[in-house]
C-alpha cells in the first residue's frame, strides 16, 4: 500500500547513458520546463542571501551592505544575553508546538470524514463553510477576534456571562492568549486543510474496498486500515514541512493580537524582529535575530525528515 | 520585498559609487550648476522658480483627503511654481515606512513633518543623506533666518553636534501642552454636585468612585468608566506630575539632575494609585487593549467621566462646549504641589532635504514661504474665501465663513491643508489668529493659563542632540529596556504582579541598563546647559 504513495514522489531514475551534458540535451524540454523555478529561486531566494552578511556587521545605509564594518557575532552575543531571550524562544517553540499538535491531526480527522459521506448537497455545503474563513484576511480577522472578545461589546463574552460563566479576560491575561491564538488558527485553517488529503484520498483503490466489505469490515475498520493508510505519505510530509517552520510563528496575526498585558506570551521571536529591525531600525542586530530563526528552522527540518526516514521510508530527501 | 532588496541592492551599490565621487569633491557642485542652468530660483518674491519644476514629497498621511487634491497644496503650486508629487504614507505605520526609506537608498527630495527624530537627523546627516541647510537659511529663507536670529535658543535646539542644521521645526510657543490635556466630563460633575474640579488625588479618587457608585449618567446601570484610556500614554504625563514627576521617561528636577522616570519612588506611587484604580474598576478595564475610537464610542454612549483629547467635544461628540472643564493636576501627600509638563515649543525633524534633491535652494524657498505670515495663514486655514475671509485687509483682521455643507470646521479644515494631525513645519504668528479667535478658543485658552501656566508647568528636558555614541547606546538600551517597563507597567496596575517584587523590577531595570538612561542625558544636559 505504501510503495504507491512512494512512486509518485520519486522521479524515475535516469538511464546512465555518456556525461551529464548530453544527458541534458536529449532531455531538454524537460530542463526548459524546469528553468522558469530555477530562475526564480536563483533570483528571489538566493540572490537576496548576500544580504545575511549584514548580521556580522554594523550595517549603515549610505555604506552598503559590502561597504559596512565587521563586527562578528557582536549581535548574536547581545540577542543571546538580551533579557527576552528565554521568553522569546520558549513563546516561539510553544505557539508552534501547541498549533501544530491541535491544529495538524484536525484537518486529517475532517478530511476522513469528508470522505465518508457520498456526493450530495450536504456535503458541498459544509465543505464551502469549513474553506469560507480561510478567506477572511488576517487583519479583518484579528479585527474579529478583538472585537468578539471585548470585555465591554463582545458577542463571546456576552454569550459567557448569559450562561452565568465568568469570562475571563482572553486578550489581557498572558495565561489565555495562546489558546485564542491557536483556536482562531484551527477555526480558519481546518477546512482549508482538508483539501489536500481529500485529493489523497481519491487515490484509493475502490477494490479494496469492495474486498474489505466482503470480508465483513465495518466503516470505521475500512477507514481506518485502508483510507488512513494511504494518505499516511502525505501526512509525513506534511508534517516534516510543517516542523521546518516551527520557528517561523506568522507575525502579522500576533502582532496585531499583542498588547502590553499578554506581551509576556505572546512576544516572538518575529516580532521581536519586526519591533527592532523596521520600528528601531537595527538593521543589523534583527538580521543576527532572524538568521538564528532560521538555522533552528533548518536544524528541525533536517532532524524530523531523519527520524521520518529512519521509522517511515517516507522523506523529503 | 525580496524584489525590493535586490532593488534596493543596485542602489545601495549607485548610492556607494556615488558617494565615492562626493568623496572627490565634484560631483555635487555639479548637479547644482545643471540646476541653476535649467531654472533660475528667485531669490525673493513669488514665484520660486520661472519654469515649473518637480519635487517628491514623503510625508505622513491622516487619510482624510489625498494630498494632491488638498486646496492649500493646489494653491502653494500656483504661487511658488512647485509641483510636488506626493509619495506619503498612512500616519500609523510611517516610521516603518521612514526607515524602509532611509534604508533603501530611494529618497524623496524633501521630508514634510516626517518627525525625525534627534537621532535620525544626526545619523542621515553624518551620513550626508540629508543635507545641512545653514548656507540655504542664510541665503534662500528670509523667513526661517529672522526666527532663528530672533530665537537664538531655537537655533540652539536645532544645531546637531557636528554645527550643522538638518531639519527645521515645528514653532509653537503659544501651545502649552505637553500632552493632549485630560478633560471631565461636565454633565458627570454637574450630575453629581461638583462645583469645584479635585485638588488631590484622594478627591480624584473619590470622584471617580462616585462616578462608578452613583449613575451619573442616569441610566440606571453601573456602566460607568470613571477613567478610560489607550494604552495609559494620553494619561500617564497628568498622573505622574501628582508624584512630583515631569515627564515618562526621562526628565530634569529643579536642581539640575536628571532623572529616568521608570525607577523613581514618585512612579511606584503612581503605579499604587494606578493598581488602586484598577482594582476598584475605576480605570478602564480595556485600557491595554482598545483603540481609540473603542475609547469614543464608550465617551459618546456617555459612559466616560475623565478622558484625554484634543479637546473635549472629540472624544464626546456634538458641539465644542465650555461645560466640560479641562482636568486639573492633581497632587499626592507625597509632594507640596504637582509638577507640571510644558510643551518644548520647538519640535525638530519637521522638514528636511534629502541629497538626491536637485533643487535644494528652491526647496528651502518653498518651506520658507510656509514660516512667513501669508504662508503659515495658507496651510493653517486653508486659502481665502474657503472657511475664512478678511474683513480687513490693512489690519489683517479676519472672520470665519460658514462650514460648506455644514458639519465640523477642523473635519472640513483637514480635506484643505495637510497641516492636520501631523508635525508640519510651521510657526504660530499670532497676527494668524487675529478676528478668528472664537469664545471657545478664548475658554480654551483661559484653562490652559489658568489650570497649567500659571500654575508653573514647565519643559520637562530640553530639545537637544545626543553625541553618535550616546545616541547608539539609547538606541541599544531602549528596545529592549522600553517593552520591559511598558510590560511591568501593565503589570503592576493590573496585579498582575505585586509590589512586593518592586526592588526586584528595578533591579533587573538597571540591569538591563535603566543607569545608563540618567547617566547619558545628565551628560548632555550638563553640556546644553554650559553652551
Amino acid at each position: 500500500m505504501n510503495s504507491k504513495g512512494q512512486q509518485a514522489l520519486r522521479t524515475p531514475p535516469l538511464r546512465a547513458s555518456g556525461g551529464i551534458v548530453k544527458r541534458m540535451m536529449q532531455n531538454w524540454e524537460l530542463y526548459l520546463f524546469m528553468l522558469p523555478a530555477f530562475v526564480y529561486f536563483a533570483v528571489f531566494h538566493y540572490g537576496p542571501m548576500y544580504g545575511i552578511q549584514i548580521a556580522f556587521k554594523n550595517f549603515i545605509p549610505s555604506k552598503g551592505v559590502f561597504g559596512s564594518e565587521w563586527v562578528g557575532f557582536q549581535h548574536f552575543e547581545r540577542f543571546f544575553n538580551s533579557h527576552y531571550f528565554w521568553d522569546l524562544l520558549w513563546n516561539t517553540l510553544s505557539i508552534s508546538f501547541y498549533e501544530l499538535a491541535l491544529g495538524f491531526p484536525l484537518p486529517i480527522i475532517l478530511a476522513l470524514a469528508f470522505n465518508e459521506i457520498s456526493n450530495g448537497y450536504f456535503k458541498k455545503s459544509v465543505q464551502t463553510i469549513t474553506y469560507a474563513p480561510h478567506f477572511i484576511s488576517i487583519v479583518v480577522m484579528t479585527g474579529m477576534i478583538i472585537s468578539f472578545l471585548s470585555p465591554s461589546s463582545g458577542m463571546l463574552i456576552r454569550g459567557l456571562e448569559a450562561l452565568g460563566i465568568d469570562a475571563p479576560q482572553f486578550l489581557n491575561d498572558p495565561a489565555w492568549f495562546k489558546t485564542v491564538y491557536v483556536i482562531s488558527g484551527v477555526w480558519q485553517n481546518t477546512g482549508w486543510g482538508t483539501i489536500i488529503y481529500l485529493a489523497a484520498l481519491s487515490a484509493v483503490d475502490p477494490q479494496q474496498h469492495e474486498a474489505a466489505i466482503m470480508d465483513g469490515a465495518s466503516r470505521f475498520k475500512r477507514m481506518l486500515h485502508i483510507n488512513l493508510p494511504t494518505i499516511i505519505p502525505t501526512i509525513t510530509i506534511l508534517l516534516i514541512l510543517n516542523t521546518g517552520n516551527i520557528l517561523g510563528v506568522g507575525y502579522e496575526k500576533i502582532l496585531l493580537l499583542q498588547n502590553s498585558l499578554n506581551l509576556e506570551s505572546s512576544d516572538v521571536i518575529s516580532t521581536f524582529v519586526y519591533r527592532t529591525g523596521l520600528v528601531s531600525a537595527q538593521y543589523s542586530f534583527s538580521t543576527a535575530v532572524g538568521l538564528f530563526n532560521s538555522i533552528v528552522n533548518a536544524l528541525m527540518l533536517i532532524t524530523v525528515n531523519q527520524i521520518a526516514k529512519r521509522t517511515s521510508a517516507t522523506s523529503l530527501w | 520585498m525580496q524584489n525590493k532588496k535586490k532593488g534596493a541592492a543596485v542602489l545601495l551599490s549607485a548610492a556607494l559609487v556615488a558617494g565615492l565621487l562626493a568623496g572627490c569633491g565634484t560631483s555635487n557642485d555639479k548637479a547644482k550648476e545643471e540646476a541653476e542652468v535649467e531654472v533660475v530660483v528667485a531669490k525673493e518674491g513669488l514665484p520660486i522658480v520661472n519654469e515649473q519644476i518637480s519635487l517628491t514629497l514623503t510625508a505622513p498621511d491622516v487619510g482624510i483627503q489625498n494630498w494632491k487634491d488638498m486646496d492649500v497644496l493646489k494653491e502653494m503650486e500656483k504661487r511658488t511654481n512647485i509641483k510636488m508629487v506626493f509619495n506619503n504614507a498612512p500616519k500609523e505605520s510611517f516610521d516603518t515606512k521612514k526607515n524602509l526609506i532611509f534604508s533603501s537608498g530611494e529618497y524623496p527630495d524633501v521630508f514634510y513633518a516626517a518627525g525625525l527624530t534627534p537621532a535620525e537627523q544626526m545619523n542621515y546627516g553624518e551620513q550626508g543623506i540629508l543635507i545641512p541647510l545653514e548656507d540655504l537659511i542664510e541665503n534662500y529663507a528670509p523667513n526661517v533666518k529672522k526666527v532663528l536670529e530672533d530665537n537664538p535658543e531655537v537655533r540652539k535646539s536645532i544645531t546637531a553636534p557636528d554645527g550643522h542644521i538638518y531639519s527645521l521645526p515645528v514653532i509653537e510657543f503659544n501651545q502649552p501642552w505637553y500632552r493632549n490635556p485630560m478633560w471631565y466630563n461636565g454633565d458627570f460633575l454637574k450630575a453629581l454636585g461638583y462645583d469645584k474640579l479635585p485638588e488631590t488625588t484622594e478627591e480624584l479618587y473619590t470622584y471617580l468612585k462616585r462616578v462608578k457608585e452613583e449613575d451619573p449618567n442616569k441610566n440606571g446601570a453601573a456602566d460607568e468608566v470613571p477613567l478610560s484610556s489607550v494604552n495609559l500614554r494620553d494619561i500617564r504625563t497628568w498622573l505622574l506630575g501628582a508624584y512630583g514627576i515631569y515627564e515618562e521617561e526621562i526628565y530634569v528636577d529643579d536642581s539640575d539632575v536628571v532623572h529616568y522616570t521608570p525607577v523613581e519612588d514618585g512612579y511606584k506611587e503612581y503605579l499604587i494609585f494606578l493598581n488602586r484604580l484598577w482594582t476598584e474598576d475605576l480605570l478602564d478595564h480595556e485600557t491595554f487593549s482598545q483603540t481609540a475610537e473603542q475609547k469614543k464610542a464608550k465617551a459618546q454612549n456617555n459612559q466616560v467621566a475623565l478622558f484625554s483629547d484634543w479637546n473635549a467635544y472629540m472624544t464626546l461628540g456634538g458641539e465644542p462646549s465650555m461645560d466640560d472643564p479641562m482636568f486639573l493636576p492633581v497632587k499626592s501627600e507625597k509632594v507640596d504641589k504637582a509638577v507640571i509638563a510644558k510643551s518644548k515649543g520647538v519640535t525638530t525633524g519637521a522638514f528636511a532635504i534629502s541629497k538626491t534633491n536637485a533643487y535644494p535652494e528652491a526647496s528651502m524657498r518653498w518651506v520658507d514661504y510656509i514660516y512667513g505670515y501669508e504662508g503659515a495663514m495658507l496651510f493653517n486655514k486653508g486659502p481665502e474665501g474657503v472657511l475664512w475671509e478678511y474683513t480687513d485687509r490693512d489690519s489683517l483682521t479676519k472672520k470665519y465663513l460658514p462650514v460648506p455643507g455644514g458639519g465640523d470646521r477642523e473635519d472640513y479644515r483637514a480635506t484643505l491643508t495637510p497641516n492636520y494631525g501631523i508635525p508640519a513645519p510651521t510657526i504660530s504668528i499670532p497676527e494668524i489668529q487675529l478676528g478668528l479667535t472664537t469664545e471657545f478658543d478664548e475658554w480654551v485658552m483661559n484653562e490652559s493659563k489658568t489650570k497649567l501656566l500659571d500654575k508653573g508647568s514647565r519643559i520637562p528636558y530640553p530639545t537637544l542632540f545626543l553625541t553618535a555614541e550616546e545616541q547608539a547606546e539609547v538606541t541599544t538600551l531602549t528596545s529592549d529596556l522600553t517593552t520591559y517597563v511598558r510590560q511591568m507597567e501593565a503589570k503592576f496596575i493590573t496585579g498582575a504582579d505585586t509590589f512586593d517584587n518592586w526592588e526586584k523590577y528595578v533591579a533587573t531595570v538597571t540591569k538591563m541598563g535603566g543607569d545608563r538612561m540618567s547617566e547619558i542625558y545628565q551628560a548632555a544636559y550638563d553640556r546644553w546647559k554650559q553652551s
